[in-house]
């Protein structure tokens, strides 16, 4: 490991903290497994001597793959994205105000793929097209998860208004 | 209604990673940057012990290739000397066929008049 390569990934680590850790626990559902994962990651990381250019897709696609590690290990997991002391006021509507638990539990309704997709567009603003190199699957099967997520979570939310 | 789903995920405020996490990243980044710097004296010496080796064996393969090769002159055959007796008293016989007793061949002394 030389000096550079930490210099890279303490400028990823601080830019991206927030997002690595709202897509841990995306995918681990549970806030503990989630920054075990990120922290695990970074030893891994942190061992290389080199690092792709395009750093930033590849931490997150180490973190994924630590948070699936931890996933593998069967736990009762439902801790939300969100911010638990920001309810009531989670998504607002014209008519009324979603709270965070409504919406991690929509959330947690969508498959992992849907979910992980939609976190990663809405939160982690990475392009469809960067998803899919994240993930390593085709454009048209993240846009398909991407509209049936969307698709899910409206219905959700209308059936709740 | 607002019926944007994205919109709504993001007016949500996220949970923020714990303090406990910060201090773990920042242990792990100052665990790296240690085991770097006692890593480089490793590294110098591992160079110095290349560098030695190399030497060694380039000076072993030296010596083998000496030790194996011929030195051309004294491999060259030693030129057959060629003798021719003109004696025909005893000394023929005594050169010849020298007596049991006397089969250790005689010394001879040569001396080459120069002009």
């Amino acid at each position: 490991m030389n000096s550079s390569v930490a210099e890279k990934l303490r400028a990823v680590y601080v830019e991206s903290r927030q997002s690595l850790y709202t897509y841990a626990v995306s995918i681990t559902r549970q806030r503990e497994a989630a920054e075990d994962a990120i922290h695990r990651a970074f030893q891994q990381l942190l061992r290389h001597d080199t690092l792709p250019a395009d750093l930033r897709p590849y931490v997150f696609r180490c973190v994924r793959n630590a948070a699936l590690d931890d996933l593998r290990r069967a736990r009762v997991r439902s801790d939300s994205i969100f911010d638990d002391a920001f309810d009531p006021a989670g998504g607002v509507a014209r008519q009324r105000t979603f709270s965070t638990a409504e919406l991690n539990q929509w959330l947690n309704r969508l498959s992992p793929d849907e979910r992980e997709t939609i976190v990663l567009k809405t939160y982690e603003t990475f392009a469809l097209q960067e998803i899919a190199d994240l993930r390593g699957v085709p454009l048209p099967t993240v846009a398909s998860w991407y509209r049936r997520g969307l698709a899910k979570l409206k219905t959700m939310m209308a059936h709740e208004t | 209604m607002m019926n944007d789903p994205e919109q709504i995920l993001r007016t949500a405020r996220l949970a923020a990673p714990s303090a406990a996490l910060e201090q773990r990243i920042q242990s792990t980044f100052a665990e790296a940057a240690q085991s770097r710097r006692m890593l480089r004296p490793i590294s110098v010496w591992r160079w110095v012990g290349w560098i030695g080796a190399t030497g060694i064996a380039a000076t072993v393969i030296f010596v083998a290739t000496r030790t194996i090769t011929p030195n051309p002159s004294a491999a060259a055959a030693p030129a057959a000397i060629q003798c021719e007796i003109e004696s025909r008293g005893p000394l023929r016989l005594l050169l010849l066929e020298p007596p049991a007793h006397e089969r250790t061949p005689p010394c001879f002394s040569v001396s080459v008049s120069t002009p």
